[in-house]
């Protein structure tokens, strides 16, 4: 045998074993998928006795302190925390942590609430990183703090929200996301459905982009103009809401969105808070959370609500999207190396046994087997030590599985939320679905290739930061706001050292 | 160039696959169009159904009195117009009063859909159960409470659920004895749900709730607590200072506290005082001292005078609070800690400010 024989048999070999791993993730992202309609299903049937005047008139409805860490967003500012303030809740009060903005977030938000400085005493009760300056309150009756702060980056603002917050519960959503105007009751309600069980909830994001905004409210849903945004409409519908109700069903849910969770305040305390060193910190606290509650014998669930919806931009250009799939395929390796204990160990349930091996397979590894899977192809074919007709097999199993997926997860939104009305919408999102799979899904398997070797070579993290130029909305929330109106530039990053 | 090492692949194989694919991926584009079209069709037909009987309906519910001819007709529509209009009129149920509530009332019982309820609730399905049980909280009547009860002990969870808020909408004092059964059950009823209906129910609540003070488990005593003063029932204070002083369980001397302030007894002042001290657990001192600002007895300023200097923040923080409800003699007291330096004229500054826009926040907010 030849070292070419050799090889070539290597090469087969990796190719099959590729073509193994392709069929096993989209099977497992199908068992989700599965999963999630049958969540659906419970969710939807619900929905018209869910209660929710109920929980708004019941007294021990708990309350929640929505924390938004803002660093320069003066385009979105006013219109989120206006969206926050006409939020559908009981007992709520908006926690606005400004991280050192050099724009004119503050200002624009002194303009508007007309803020005034007032004492408060912050307790310490989880780690921050950079001193808070100054608190502000209207003197008008509005549940509205905001916080002034040295930079410190976004878990450490959101940790001093931690800090300032008083309610039960604590929401964390990013400064330009849009809620649902149910969405704080919707995603509070297992709390009060299991509360000696429940420590987290975390909702649905989905994309806003060129959509019609009116008083922080998403009057008009459509898809985005560019094909970047549209695609990822699609991406966050296969993978964040039909993937995360998957995870919830099997009470492995290990992701909650930095932009719109819930959680128990005393918990969060208990467990430190955010972790200001790692990327991806939403990640990270999830998995902290699951832990320490099973190191402490703590029966507990973090639950996935799936309706209603934080919407918030997505990126518009491949340097900026690139950006942010390294930082979360980097937060992630981190996440998993600092957790790694928990990885295959049945101590941890099925976070430990199916969640965590699931994230470290098909997701951290994903790009990694893609790419080398595409070159072994070629490698191959070059050599002659791939059969064409296998090629051609390889092909149509990887992309037609991966098509296939995302058309059924545009099933499952047609027959549940269907929240884009339009014909042409539709049609948008069934190309989307093919087209995906070519080109645009390579693309985000060199990001996270990246990102993962971002990881392995460590050095300090450098965050990536959407510049937002506002709302597409039809009309300004409560007057004129510097930089706000339609959505024509895709965001610009700009380099934010934390 | 060397021979393909790989094993060979059909070329039937590969068509074959390469069809079932093909038939799959068109299987689930049209299914997404059939979807969209099916549902907008069907949002369409519905839409069409409910407005050409709405009218009628809001006449019905805005007239001042019961026009026989509007009744007549809303009788008179045609099954698959009810089917479309029923969930509008249920859903009517909870935004009117009165004669209008009656007339809806009346109109449902003559279309069926009571009887219907009835029957539901005896169904395989958990959904029509849920569903059954919501219109039964919602219009009431004979034997009503005795169905609701029943489905207390359903297998489903949110059946369960529904039977409960529907028990508190109609706040019967039949069911209260077995909405606290609910409490001791295992699995248990939705906690929040059932001290809210007790709520509803009231004073009838009590005798049930006082039957079940001295079960063994901690919690339910702790949502006994809880519930007493939701009710607000003043006699059962001394009950509730017993609890605050002598159960081992912390969480049930915590909730004893807070339902002592919610119930507002001065004779439970100097037991909620004592539950601030330093030797009991941060929790309970937090929700004691949250508790004296509910009293809002003057004898309690000094002690949570003292306690804004403590050095838990949320103890400090607390106390401030409490004495900013405290008028006049709380905020008094504040407003000379204010005056001095160090953490508790700090708090003492944060709670006389927060004082203020919490009164100016309850003249806005229902």
């Amino acid at each position: 045998m030849t070292a070419l024989d050799v090889i070539s048999t290597v090469i087969v070999v990796a190719n099959w074993f590729v073509l193994a791993y392709f069929l096993l993730l989209n099977t497992s992202y199908l068992g989700l998928i599965l999963l999630a309609v049958r969540e659906f299903r419970r969710h939807l049937r619900r929905r018209p006795y869910a209660g929710f005047d109920e929980a708004y008139t019941n007294p021990l409805t708990l309350g929640v302190s929505v924390v938004m860490p803002a660093h320069n967003e003066e385009a979105t500012i006013v219109e989120s925390v206006n969206a926050m303030l006409a939020l559908r809740h009981p007992l709520f009060e908006v926690v606005v942590v400004d991280d050192g903005s050099t724009d004119g977030t503050f200002e624009v938000l002194r303009a508007h609430f007309g803020l005034v400085e007032v004492p408060r005493v912050v307790p310490d009760d989880v780690p921050t990183r950079g001193a808070i300056t100054a608190v502000h309150a209207p003197p008008a009756a509005v549940p509205l703090v905001v916080v002034r702060k040295e930079n410190g980056g976004k878990a450490s603002a959101n940790n001093t929200g931690i800090n300032v917050a008083v309610q039960p519960l604590v929401c964390m959503v990013d400064a330009d996301s849009l809620l649902d105007p149910d969405a704080l009751l919707a995603v509070a309600r297992p709390f009060g459905d299991d509360p000696e069980h429940v420590v987290a909830t975390g909702g649905v994001v989905r994309a806003v982009n060129d959509s019609t905004v009116v008083a922080g409210r998403v009057t008009e849903l459509r898809m985005p103009r560019t094909w970047l945004a549209r695609t990822q409409v699609v991406e966050y519908l296969r993978a964040f809401l039909l993937g995360r109700s998957g995870w919830s069903a099997l009470n492995a849910l290990v992701v909650v969105s930095g932009a719109f969770g819930l959680f128990r305040r005393d918990v969060l305390v208990e467990t430190g808070g955010l972790d200001v060193d790692t990327i991806g910190e939403d990640a990270e606290l999830v998995v902290r959370l699951h832990r320490w509650l099973r190191d402490h014998r703590r029966h507990a669930r973090v639950v996935f609500v799936p309706e209603p919806v934080a919407w918030t931009e997505v990126p518009e250009s491949l340097r900026v999207l690139g950006r942010q799939r390294r930082r979360w395929s980097r937060g992630l390796a981190e996440v998993l190396w600092k957790h790694r204990r928990m990885i295959g160990n049945p101590a941890y349930g099925a976070v430990g046994t199916l969640a965590l091996p699931f994230y470290v397979l098909f997701e951290l590894l994903a790009p990694v087997v893609e790419l080398f899977g595409l070159v072994a192809l070629v490698v191959g074919l070059l050599l002659g030590a791939v059969d064409w007709a296998f090629a051609v097999l390889f092909f149509l199993v990887a992309l037609g599985y991966g098509v296939a997926l995302s058309l059924v997860a545009l099933v499952v939104e047609e027959y549940s939320f269907h929240r884009y009305r339009g014909w042409r919408d539709l049609a948008v999102a069934l190309v989307v679905a093919v087209v995906e799979n070519i080109g645009y899904r390579q693309l985000t398997a060199v990001w996270r290739l990246r990102g993962l070797v971002d990881a392995l070579r460590g050095g300090k993290a450098e965050w990536g930061r959407m510049t937002r130029v506002g709302f597409a909305s039809a009309e300004p929330a409560g007057g004129p706001v510097p930089g706000s109106g339609p959505v024509t530039h895709p965001g610009e990053v700009v380099p934010d050292v934390r | 160039m060397i021979s393909p090492v790989s094993p060979s692949v059909d070329r039937d194989l590969l068509i074959v696959a390469a069809v079932c694919l093909a038939v799959v991926l068109v299987a689930l584009a049209l299914a997404v169009l059939v979807g969209r079209w099916w549902l907008r069709v069907t949002d369409a037909r519905r839409a069409r159904l409910v407005a050409s009987a709405r009218p009628w309906l809001v006449q019905l519910v805005a007239g001042d009195d019961e026009d026989p001819v509007v009744v007549e007709r809303l009788v008179a529509v045609d099954p698959r117009t009810w089917r479309a209009l029923e969930p509008v009129t249920v859903a009517m149920l909870g935004k009117v009063r009165g004669e209008a509530r009656t007339a809806v009332v009346g109109l449902l019982e003559r279309r069926g859909s009571v009887e219907r309820a009835m029957r539901g609730v005896h169904r395989r399905s958990a959904v029509v159960r849920a569903r059954s049980a919501h219109l039964l909280g919602a219009v009431g009547g004979p034997g009503t409470t005795a169905q609701l009860v029943r489905l207390l002990g359903d297998r489903d969870l949110e059946v369960r659920a529904v039977a409960v808020r529907a028990l508190g909408r109609l706040a019967d004092p039949m069911s209260a004895t077995a909405l606290v059964h609910g409490l001791l059950r295992t699995p248990p009823l939705p906690h929040h749900l059932v001290m809210a209906a007790l709520r509803q129910i009231g004073p009838a609540a009590v005798p049930p709730l006082l039957a079940a003070v001295d079960r063994a488990d901690d919690l339910v005593r702790a949502q006994v607590a809880e519930a007493l003063g939701l009710v607000g029932a003043v006699a059962t204070a001394p009950v509730l200072v017993v609890m605050l002083r002598i159960d081992h369980s912390t969480e049930v001397r915590l909730r004893a506290a807070r339902a002592l302030g919610r119930i507002g007894a001065p004779v439970s002042v100097d037991d909620v005082i004592a539950a601030t001290s330093a030797r009991e657990p941060l929790a309970l001192r937090v929700t004691a001292a949250e508790a004296l600002g509910a009293l809002g007895a003057r004898r309690a300023v000094p002690v949570l005078a003292d306690l804004v200097g403590d050095p838990v923040h949320w103890v400090a923080h607390t106390a401030a609070a409490s004495l900013a409800a405290i008028r006049p003699d709380g905020v008094a007291a504040l407003t000379r800690l204010a005056g001095r330096s160090g953490s508790a004229a700090r708090h003492a500054q944060e709670a006389l400010v927060a004082a203020n826009a919490k009164r100016l926040l309850a003249t806005v907010r229902p």
